[in-house]
């Protein structure tokens, strides 16, 4: 909230230069975000009196006047008809600064030369007035700083939620007095209305749980007029612009005090006055003059005919004060802040009722608003008469008190307070605090606080917030509880690093994006959707991260590389399901380019891929499956899907041009995705031993007919050769011109009992041959 | 052949009687220029035959080698200096481009922070990203329809569940799910509704740490706290806790560093104010407590949840929020 510390000062005095109350606000809780002085940008503005006032001829506007700063006199040329010789004037000199970035300097008009300036309000930033020079009080010093009486500081608290007794300069005149260890002054107000008669509007609450007080006065005759200057420069600091009086002193009233008062032209209101919820797509058009629809869940303020109000959010047309207004009912009431909250939100209204409302405003705020604004207008206006007060209060306000433990004050501020001295902070706070016998207190709390006071612990921090948390030693904390490993976040602390030590950069990517980006991936509902979204290109949540990753590639082809890996880990999302995947991308060569790479890059083909993850999957301590797969974001015939004890958790290939949708991209894309959960063994390897004996390679080559595949082959191969294979590997391969392909197959021998004979490995290896032969109708080449 | 063993034997003691560089020259002209002998014998190997083509040939190569080595140590030890000796194998040429790859900037800030309180001895938990009314808001004493609400606007899913808008919501499960003495810290990505600009960003990242125990209090926080500054940021660095309010702390605070851009004195980043917030913290709320359970009178605790963004910023001068999300690749490639 802004405050200005004009108005602040009205009601408590002290002489903290601003700079260092704004600092202890700060320090205790109520943090002051910035400041602006109202003539920060004005200079050499003083205060002046006009001697003397001539006629320039041929002109019936222009007069020429002598000015003087009680020192010397100066010529001014003045259009302004509302002077007269003997006042007192603000006077720009020359060379003078006024807001806005106007310099005065000296000018000559008609031939006649002047010497500064006499301002109107508008030419000193105090509104719009451009009628006439502001002619003011002759209190002031010739000569002495304009600014040094009419300036103020405007500054903007971040009021906390739980602090909605700080949204008034009163509320934080209460604060500051807790500060400076000062109470405030209290506000004049007329402490007992006596109305002449019974109110002519009744007042029936039908959604008590709604609204739990509403107070209504019955104003007869009522004077509208203009607002006085104090009234309208407090408003005015505050940014808001002056109405009419009446309107003003409800808004007057509110920053002061921080209720929110509602002024009824009571000869529009038809009947009585019933507080009830909205009916469905009821509809009344507010003072911004837009149509609402309600719902039931919207508390009005109504008539027998209309409604007047959105209860504690915004005005209705209708009922409206204006200036053939002649009475008035003043609505000074309590609403639920729940509801009040609800209807705001729906309807997107911010009001500054709504705003102080929401947080919950003081239960005892209806009849000192009401004593307050019956003060005022006595003092700026004439009425004829009250009626008697209508008040729905069934209650008076009590708190319970709350018992404050010594014991856990000093356990959670971890500091020992003498008792005097929790007290003394409390009371200028404006709590009651009452010494028990037994160490503890008695808190009593005033009505405003009792919205935010409902534990031990809210008044340790008031104790806490006032004493100061620089004055507590800090402790280095001894934790009991053993720091448990978390052997997954390891376990993703290991791949990263695999993938980081592989050549491949760690992207990171917002997982709320546009629908439309998956869909050219060929990815079709079951999407988790945003209700809410920033803009309809937010409103998904990536089901899967690859063309993401893909997005950065696009991106970065401004760079023309020759070979960019990408991975990333992170959650997809589908329906309810989260999933932790990690994504790889690959472009063009495996290997950056240079003399020594020139003959070996490796185009990230399907292989390379498969070879990569293959890896992956031995250091994670699984056997990788492959599978077929029909993604549609694949090329056909060039992806494959990665099981996992027969399931499927991923898969990788080459990205299908088209989808990729940007010309940018010349050669070809490979991705990979899977869930990382599964891979993720808890258990530790166990050392199984290893053999000394020596190993033995030898290579077959058979040729085999067409539409043999070579996964068959090898895992034939391994089923054939006896349990002293070690490895084999598909070595070579090319095709016979006259058919079939020649496949070249690595085996390595190793026995853990001995050295293996000749004769050993040729009876495995003719083992294998026998088979392959049988099963693929292979040849020996 | 035999003419070509004497001519070999003739020539290579020839150079070690030369004194004079220019002879040397001359005689490496003789030798080796395109009109030289050596090509001369060269010219004779098509009509070899095969058998003695090989052999020849071999001889051939073996004594340009053996020459050239002889000739140019001459040359050297003549002229007196110890000329660049380009070997047959170039070690200044640069190697196989292998690359090493980076992490995210926002994954290497994650590891320091969460480094530091591992040594202390939290343990780190996670918690999943798409959350429920309860573990986000109510259990955090959040109630319904509260303006502090405000401060955390959140994304609604037609799933009927949330973004999680802080990582608090993995105080509510470790809570309800273990007991004291608990001391958690916990990573992950959060949302909020605001819009994308150089401080804000609708998708961040947030470390939670919280500890449960006997006789917690406001000094437990602070020691922990400046313990993580002066590991982060500098050994000294001071730091300040200034009142705040939110609803799952109570006494809440706000927690300064002395601006380590400016050693305290004012500047720019700090708006001249000498100091810079870098989280916020409290003493765990008793209704946290309650509500999962817990013993508020036996038990307290403390609670800090940093953004990782804003520490990765300040750390490593990164004047930009929207630069982590962009993967542009200088940047990626920028840091270890
Ligand atoms: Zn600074």
């Amino acid at each position: 909230m802004k405050y200005s510390m004009n108005w602040l000062k009205r009601y408590i005095e002290f002489d903290t230069p601003h700079t260092e109350l704004f600092e202890r606000l700060s320090m205790t809780g109520s943090e002051v975000e910035g400041f602006k002085e109202k003539f920060e940008d004005m200079e050499n503005v003083v205060i002046g009196k006009i001697l003397k006032i001539e006629a320039v001829p041929d002109s019936d506007k222009i007069r020429y006047c002598s000015v003087t700063d009680g020192k010397e006199e100066y010529n001014v040329v003045c259009g302004a008809p509302n002077i007269k010789e003997g006042d007192v004037v603000p006077f720009a000199l020359t060379g003078a600064r006024l807001p806005g970035g106007m310099k005065i300097k000296k000018t000559k008009i008609r031939g006649l030369e002047s010497q500064g300036m006499m301002c109107s309000k508008k030419e000193l930033g105090m509104g719009a007035d451009h009628t006439g020079i502001f002619i003011l009080d002759e209190k002031y010093a010739l000569g002495s700083d304009f600014k040094g009486y009419f300036n103020d500081i405007v500054f903007e608290i971040e009021v906390t939620p739980n602090r909605p007794d700080l949204l008034s300069h009163y509320g934080l005149a209460r604060e500051v007095g807790a500060l400076v260890r000062k109470k405030p002054n209290p506000v004049p107000r007329d402490e007992e209305i006596r109305g002449k008669y019974e109110s002519p509007v009744k007042v029936e609450v039908r959604a008590p749980e709604a609204c739990t007080r509403y107070a209504l006065l019955y104003v007869k005759n009522v004077q509208n007029s203009p607002s006085p200057p104090e009234i309208r420069e407090a408003l005015e600091s505050m940014g808001m612009t002056s109405k009419d009086l009446l309107v003003d002193i409800s808004n007057f009233n509110l920053f002061e005090g921080g209720h929110p008062t509602h002024f009824f032209d009571a000869d529009r209101i038809a009947g009585k006055i019933i507080i009830r919820f909205a009916a469905e797509n009821e509809k009344c058009v507010t003072i911004d003059k837009e149509e609402r629809t309600l719902t039931v869940s919207d508390l009005v303020i109504a008539d027998e005919e209309k409604v007047l109000a959105i209860a504690g959010v915004i005005g209705c047309l209708g009922s409206e004060v204006t200036e053939n207004t002649v009475n008035i009912a003043i609505e000074s009431a309590v609403f639920t802040p729940s509801f009040i909250r609800r209807t705001k939100q729906r309807l997107g209204i911010d009001s500054d009722a709504a705003y102080r409302f929401e947080r919950g405003v003081d239960p005892e705020a209806p009849l000192a608003s009401l004593g307050r604004i019956v003060y005022l207008l006595k003092q700026y206006t004439k009425f004829e008469s009250l009626g008697n007060i209508v008040d729905t209060l069934r209650s008076a306000y009590s708190h319970p008190g709350i018992i404050v433990k010594n014991e856990t004050l000093e356990r959670i501020l971890s500091v020992k307070l003498e008792p005097e001295r929790i007290c003394e902070i409390l009371s200028y706070l404006s709590f009651k605090c009452e010494k028990l016998i037994n160490g503890d207190f008695r808190i009593g709390v005033p009505s405003f606080r009792a919205a935010d006071m409902k534990h031990e612990y809210d008044v340790i921090e008031e104790v806490g917030r006032i004493y100061g948390y620089a004055q507590v030693e800090p402790k280095r904390p001894y934790i009991r509880s053993p720091a448990g490993l978390n052997p997954y976040f390891s376990f993703k602390e290991k791949v990263r690093n695999h993938f980081v030590s592989r050549g491949y950069l760690e992207t990171l990517n917002i997982s709320i994006c546009d629908e439309d980006a998956f869909k050219a991936y060929g990815y079709t509902g079951d999407f988790t959707k945003v209700v809410n979204p920033l803009n309809q290109n937010l409103a998904v949540l990536a089901p899967s991260l690859f063309p993401r990753l893909i997005g950065v590639l696009v991106k970065n082809m401004k760079y023309n590389p020759s070979s960019l890996k990408l991975f990333e880990i992170g959650n997809v999302f589908g329906g309810k399901s989260e999933t932790e995947v990690v994504s790889l991308v690959l472009y063009g060569n495996y290997f950056d380019e240079n003399w020594a790479s020139r003959k070996k890059t490796l185009e990230c083909d399907l292989f390379t891929l498969k070879g990569e993850i293959a890896a992956f999957f031995d250091l994670t301590g699984n056997t990788a499956e492959f599978g077929e797969c029909s993604e549609p974001f694949y090329t056909a015939g060039s992806a494959c899907s990665v099981l996992l004890n027969g399931e499927k958790i991923g898969h990788f290939g080459i990205i299908e041009k088209s989808r990729i949708g940007s010309k940018r991209v010349p050669r070809s894309v490979a991705a990979a995705e899977f869930s990382l959960k599964p891979l993720f063994k808890c258990e530790d390897d166990v050392y199984t031993g290893y053999s000394v004996f020596q190993k033995a390679s030898r290579d077959i080559t058979m040729v085999f007919p067409a539409g043999v595949v070579s996964g068959d082959i090898m895992k034939t191969l391994k089923a054939s050769a006896g349990r002293d294979l070690k490895s084999a590997v598909l070595f070579d391969i090319f095709e016979i011109p006259k058919g079939g392909t020649a496949l070249t197959f690595r085996m390595t021998f190793q026995s853990s009992k001995k050295t293996l004979s000749d004769s050993d490995i040729d009876s495995a290896v003719g083992a294998v041959i026998k088979k392959l032969k049988e099963r693929f109708n292979a040849e020996l080449r | 052949m035999k003419e070509f063993e004497q001519y070999r034997t003739n020539s290579l003691e020839r150079i070690e009687k030369i004194k004079d560089p220019k002879e040397l020259e001359q005689l490496k002209n003789e030798v080796l220029s395109r009109k030289g002998r050596l090509a001369s014998f060269m010219t004779l190997l098509p009509g070899l035959p095969p058998e003695e083509k090989r052999s020849l040939g071999a001889a051939l190569n073996s004594f340009k080698e053996e020459f050239t080595e002889k000739l140019n140590a001459k040359a050297e030890s003549l002229n007196g200096v110890s000329a660049y000796k380009p070997s047959s194998v170039d070690i200044t040429m640069e190697g196989f481009p292998f690359s090493s790859g980076r992490r995210h900037l926002i994954n290497v800030t994650y590891d320091k922070i969460l480094g530091i309180f591992r040594a202390i001895g939290f343990s780190i938990v996670e918690g999943p990203e798409v959350e429920d009314d309860h573990n986000n808001f109510e259990g955090l004493n959040f109630p319904p329809d509260h303006p502090a609400r405000d401060t955390q606007d959140s994304f609604f899913l037609d799933n009927g569940l949330l973004l999680r808008t802080h990582t608090s919501p993995v105080q509510v499960r470790v809570l309800e799910s273990s007991k004291p003495p608990i001391a958690v810290v916990s990573p992950g990505k959060c949302y909020r509704r605001d819009p994308l600009d150089a401080s804000h960003s609708f998708m961040f990242n947030q470390t939670e740490g919280f500890l449960v125990d006997e006789n917690i209090g406001v000094a437990d926080l602070k020691g922990t706290i400046d313990i993580f500054i002066g590991e982060m940021f500098g050994k000294g660095i001071r730091s300040r806790f200034r009142p705040h309010f939110f609803p799952f702390t109570e006494p809440s605070m706000e927690v300064d560093m002395e601006c380590i851009f400016c050693k305290g004195k004012g500047c720019g980043v700090c708006k001249q104010s000498g100091w810079i917030e870098i989280m916020g913290a409290g003493i765990i709320h008793p209704s946290v407590l309650e509500s999962a359970g817990h013993d508020y009178k036996k038990y307290s605790g403390f609670a800090f949840g940093m953004g990782v963004e804003r520490i990765a910023m300040l750390k490593y001068r990164v004047g930009d929020m929207r630069i982590f999300f962009e993967n542009d690749l200088e940047f990626l490639r920028q840091f270890r």
